[in-house]
């Protein structure tokens, strides 16, 4: 009983802190990016080819989190969208096969952020998302980190009482719910879905130290509640 | 009996520390997500007197109350709250529509210094940000 027990523990111990040794991990998905060590990134307006119009600030606005959480110095999208604004450099579109040096020289960014919205739709109890993210060297313009994904973020209900009554409950709970829930929701799902596959910037005491965490595929769907 | 215990007690323990942790406060949480991301998208989508007034207040416990791993406010955080404090109607909008809670929080608060300050207070903590700061201040100072 014993030996079981510790037998037990000790998985438990090793599932939970050990990393996943895989082919694909940061340090091969993501090689730029431990050698140029960017520390500040510089946001861009989101490229929305989606039908809905809000969807490129509601983005915009919840990006910087997760990358700063991931250890980064992010430029405040709010003070350097004024900027872009005002030199006419708000449209990300026209800067994405640019050279991004200019960047680096005005903002003091090692790397520049660009998203792309392909699809933001309500769909049944939920929002369906695409989104696309590259991360881009100011120096260089090389390619740091692209990864795209279909997100669908399900707001349905399951109040967990039984029979058909409890269904017409919960599908009625559902409906109210996705019609009051806010987008920013999914937005920051979204981001912090994807983005916290970044390789830790140096403000993170995993700095240089995950490379061996398995990354995510290049592009994936996934559904969160 | 007891090392058994003593032992699942330590790998609970062992398994929390691998929980992902916040490195900052943001300003408390709520159905996942932050105060500071409600009110931040607030203002900038549509920018209500009131809706500056919240603003400003969770930057201050923000600033005031640093939390998470690195007890300090978030990179970005003292430079958005200066450039606000720094525009010339914010206290007079502050003083107008403020309510007597958020009024007391910064009681006595000279905006433009303060403002001043944190831009500083930017350079201070993230050295790396002097390159945006810097002509942000001057150009907000010079005013």
């Amino acid at each position: 009983m014993k030996r079981i027990l510790y037998f037990i523990t000790i998985t438990m111990v090793v599932s939970a802190c050990g990393t996943s040794r895989n082919a694909a991990t940061r340090a091969s998905q993501y090689a730029p990016i431990y050698e140029e060590k960017p520390i500040t990134l510089l946001v861009m307006p989101p490229i929305n080819n989606s039908a809905n119009v809000e969807a490129k600030d509601l983005l915009y606005t919840s990006i910087s989190r997760p990358l700063i959480e991931a250890g980064y110095y992010v430029i405040s999208p709010m003070l350097s969208m004024d900027i872009l604004k005002a030199e006419s450099a708000y449209d990300s579109e026209i800067f994405f096969d640019q050279n991004l040096e200019p960047f680096n020289r005005y903002f003091g960014a090692d790397a520049v952020v660009f998203s792309v919205i392909d699809s933001w739709t309500k769909k049944g109890f939920g929002i369906e998302t695409k989104i696309r993210y590259v991360i881009k060297s100011a120096y260089t313009n090389e390619i740091m980190f692209d990864r795209s994904c279909d997100l669908y973020l399900d707001l349905s209900i399951n109040s967990g009482s039984g029979g058909i009554l409890g269904a017409v409950v919960d599908l009625a709970a559902s409906a109210i719910t996705t019609a009051a829930t806010d987008h920013i929701v999914a937005a920051r799902k979204a981001n912090y879905f994807i983005l916290s596959d970044m390789p830790r910037g140096k403000y993170s005491p995993e700095y240089m130290q995950d490379q061996d965490v398995k990354a995510m595929q290049k592009e994936m769907s996934a559904v969160v509640k | 009996m007891k090392k058994i215990i003593l032992v699942t007690i330590s790998a609970f323990l062992i398994m929390s520390c691998g929980t992902t942790t916040s490195l900052y406060y943001w300003g408390g949480n709520k159905k996942g997500t932050t105060a500071y991301e409600n009110s931040a998208y607030k203002n900038y989508d549509k920018q209500t007197p009131e809706s500056l007034c919240q603003l400003i207040c969770i930057y201050e416990d923000m600033v005031k109350n640093p939390g998470g791993t690195r007890k300090m406010p978030p990179p970005g955080i003292c430079a958005e709250y200066g450039y606000i404090l720094l525009i010339p109607e914010t206290a007079h909008i502050f003083s107008e529509y403020a309510t007597s809670a958020q009024k007391k929080m910064l009681e006595g608060t000279d905006f433009t210094q303060k403002g001043k300050e944190l831009l500083e207070m930017e350079i201070r903590l993230y050295p790396e940000s002097i390159k945006f700061v810097k002509p942000l201040m001057e150009k907000l100072c010079d005013r």
